[in-house]
């Protein structure tokens, strides 16, 4: 491999990883709070599928760039982490003891994020079956494994939300009309992505999944009447909304400053240390 | 036969050890007495959840962080289990949260603290969870059968929270100073709430959950196999317990202690421990933020019937 | 919101036993909670979910363990076989006394 290929592999898999990592965070934070006791625990699991995923791409990435798992997911410089944007922010609604509770999320906000994201989650899996690399082919195909149980229950909560009440189909609204630059945002590529396709690593860049996945996401809506700001022309879809990107070269909001700083604080006290 | 003949048949097969089951009569006492039983219980489980749920996000490793959220989620299952047999008791679950938000039915005294550092989650785990697993290995041989099945199932996953807990105290407790002193510091803060834990010296022929057979073991007797079990297991890792009159006295085959003062556990679970309002309001808001969710799920039964 | 009854065989061929209960708000979610409550490390290897509704209870002692006699059906009743075998083994032995004669 050469080191231009090495590096944009490198890039790619830390893509993947902090991508897995921070929804999986993110979504963990329901453990406790869920709106039903059986749903905080089904969640949950979700939540650590993802970090579990996380894994396997930071060992990948791991064995590229030398590096421990935990160093690659913990104790990177903050702006070295390339997630999508649109995952970054608590969907949990924020509780202060002051009674300010502006600025949190609610539980639309989660499922219509999962849920869309796992279906260009899915998509870009997919492009990873028949990688070049067979850890990554295979690492793949274990996780679609799991995805697929992810992708069921996002279908029967949007179903719910949708169809459920006004007040929770005002709510799904409220939270997509939030979230939509972010999920246009997801088709940012990493740097060096073509080369990776040239090299068998992935059959598709990021970009070229946006289509397939406009596709995929519109039935969804077109089924509950659910507003969907964009149209398909003869060259493919016309978005109403301009995505909001950057993610995959380390810029982010204040929801990352918040959860990066949480999620090293006590990994920082002793950074070479055994936990 | 009268109510009262029956109450004393009930009592007597209770005493030759027979079980009682979800679909069985039982008399209105015994009842009530599981339920509050039971539910402090569960509630306990749920709002366990809480001190911990604060590190899910600082863990500091990728497998402490699957450990920790397992753990907290394992807990959010147990609250699942019990309330469902509060459920089938007669209280529904929304009363159930209505009175816990409220202050009208308890928690256990552990989950009304704050928690401070890392130390504290190895720490609930594994000497908390350990105190739990006492008295929670009693209760399998509850009179009433549900009950007891679901204590063996929770008794099996605390077993490996315990693993969880002392891994992280180990591991600390091998690596520098400040994380050594992590674990001291929290092993003090939680000294007098896990001697609290199994409850006042009650005599137990004043107990009436002892007596209908709810509960197998006086508080006492479950503090002194606590304090066998884990005593020299905490001694032996350089920790120090911060109580300068705990020993063991062989002429009496009992452990001797500072006498923790119960009016103040009395106060602590009734609400006005360190955290007990944090917590509160804290679960009544998660309640309050959610209650949309639950209210489109009936949405869409009703339209779907 | 329905109630499920949840059924576990924990390995193959071994009978699906009661485990406890679920609430879910449909036949889907019903399935995953199962899972997520009774089988998070690895306990089951097939599930079964019953509508509480559809589960029927016997409890009535009378009809379970009629209280007429059904020894004949048991192993107790053919506990006086070793008694029968002992007298048929002394009956031989004494025919054999009688023909061959004491040796």
């Amino acid at each position: 491999m050469s080191p231009e290929l090495k590096e944009a592999y490198a890039r790619y898999l830390l893509t993947l990883a902090d991508d897995e990592i921070v929804i999986g965070y993110r979504d963990s934070e329901w453990t406790g709070v869920a709106p039903v006791i059986e749903e905080d625990v089904a969640f949950s699991s979700l939540a650590q599928d993802e970090i579990g995923h996380a894994r396997l791409f930071y060992t990948l990435a791991g064995k590229l760039l030398g590096k421990d798992p935990d160093h690659l997911a913990l104790l990177r410089p903050k702006e070295d982490y390339y997630h999508a944007r649109l995952l970054e922010d608590r969907t949990t609604p924020k509780y202060d003891p002051g009674g300010n509770h502006e600025g949190g999320g609610d539980w639309a906000r989660a499922i219509a994020r999962r849920f869309l994201y796992d279906l260009f989650d899915d998509l870009r899996i997919e492009g990873l079956l028949t990688s070049s690399d067979p850890e990554l082919a295979g690492a793949a195909e274990k996780i679609r494994r799991e995805e697929r149980y992810h992708l069921r229950h996002g279908e029967a909560w949007w179903r719910t939300l949708a169809e459920g009440s006004i007040e929770a189909r005002t709510r799904l609204e409220a939270a997509l009309e939030v979230i939509w630059p972010d999920l246009l945002g997801l088709f940012e590529p990493a740097p060096g992505e073509d080369r990776l396709v040239e090299a068998g690593l992935i059959a598709r860049t990021t970009d070229a999944l946006r289509e397939p996945w406009l596709d995929r996401v519109y039935p969804y809506f077109e089924a509950h009447a659910l507003p969907f700001p964009g149209e398909k022309i003869r060259e493919g879809w016309r978005m109403a909304v301009e995505p909001r990107t950057g993610g995959r070269h380390g810029v982010h909001g204040p929801g990352w400053d918040e959860l990066y700083e949480e999620m090293t604080m006590v990994r920082k006290l002793e950074p070479e240390g055994a936990w | 036969m009268t109510y009262e003949e029956r109450v004393e048949a009930f009592k007597k097969r209770i005493k030759e050890g027979h079980k009682v089951e979800a679909t069985d009569w039982m008399p209105d006492e015994y009842r009530a007495r599981l339920i509050k039983f039971i539910e402090m219980h569960a509630n306990s489980e749920l709002m366990g959840a809480l001190p911990e749920r604060d590190w899910i996000l600082r863990a500091p490793s990728l497998h402490r962080k699957l450990a920790v959220t397992a753990k907290i989620q394992d807990e959010v299952g147990h609250a699942q289990l019990l309330y469902r047999l509060v459920e089938d008791l007669g209280k529904p679950r929304e009363k159930i949260f209505d009175d816990l938000v409220n202050g009208r039915t308890k928690f256990h005294n552990v989950f009304h603290y704050p928690t401070y550092s890392w130390g504290d989650v190895g720490i609930i785990a594994w000497l908390v969870d350990g105190a739990a697993v006492i008295s929670q290995g009693a209760l399998q041989r509850s009179s009433y059968a549900p009950y007891g099945r679901t204590m063996r199932r929770i008794c099996w996953e605390e077993a490996f929270h315990l693993k969880h807990g002392e891994d992280i105290v180990l591991t600390a407790m091998m690596g520098t100073e400040k994380q050594k002193r992590l674990m001291q510091e929290a092993l003090e803060r939680w000294w007098e709430p896990l001697m609290m834990f199994h409850g006042p010296p009650t005599p137990p022929e004043k107990d009436k959950d002892l007596e209908w057979g709810i509960k197998t073991k006086p508080n006492e007797q479950l503090r002194q196999e606590y304090l066998s079990t884990y005593v020299r297991k905490i001694q032996e890792i350089g920790l120090k317990i911060p109580d300068p009159k705990l020993k063991y006295d062989s002429d009496k085959g009992r452990w001797t202690y500072t006498e923790p003062d119960w009016d103040k556990l009395y106060a602590i679970v009734t609400g006005n421990g360190p955290a007990s309002k944090e917590r509160l309001s804290f679960r009544r808001l998660s309640l309050e933020e959610t209650a949309w969710v639950r209210r489109a799920i009936l949405g869409e039964r009703a339209q779907a019937a | 919101m329905h109630v499920w009854e949840v059924f576990r065989q924990e390995q193959e061929g071994e009978p699906m036993i009661h485990v406890g209960s679920v609430v879910a708000p449909d036949r889907e979610r019903a399935l995953e909670y199962a899972r997520d409550i009774y089988s998070r490390r690895y306990e089951a290897y097939r599930l079964w979910l019953v509508p509480r509704e559809e589960v029927v209870e016997v409890t009535d002692l009378d009809f379970l363990q009629p209280p007429v006699d059904r020894t004949y059906r048991m192993g107790i009743a053919y506990r006086v076989t070793v008694e029968k075998r002992r007298q048929i083994k002394e009956m031989f032995e004494n025919l054999a006394k009688e023909v061959y004669g004491e040796s």
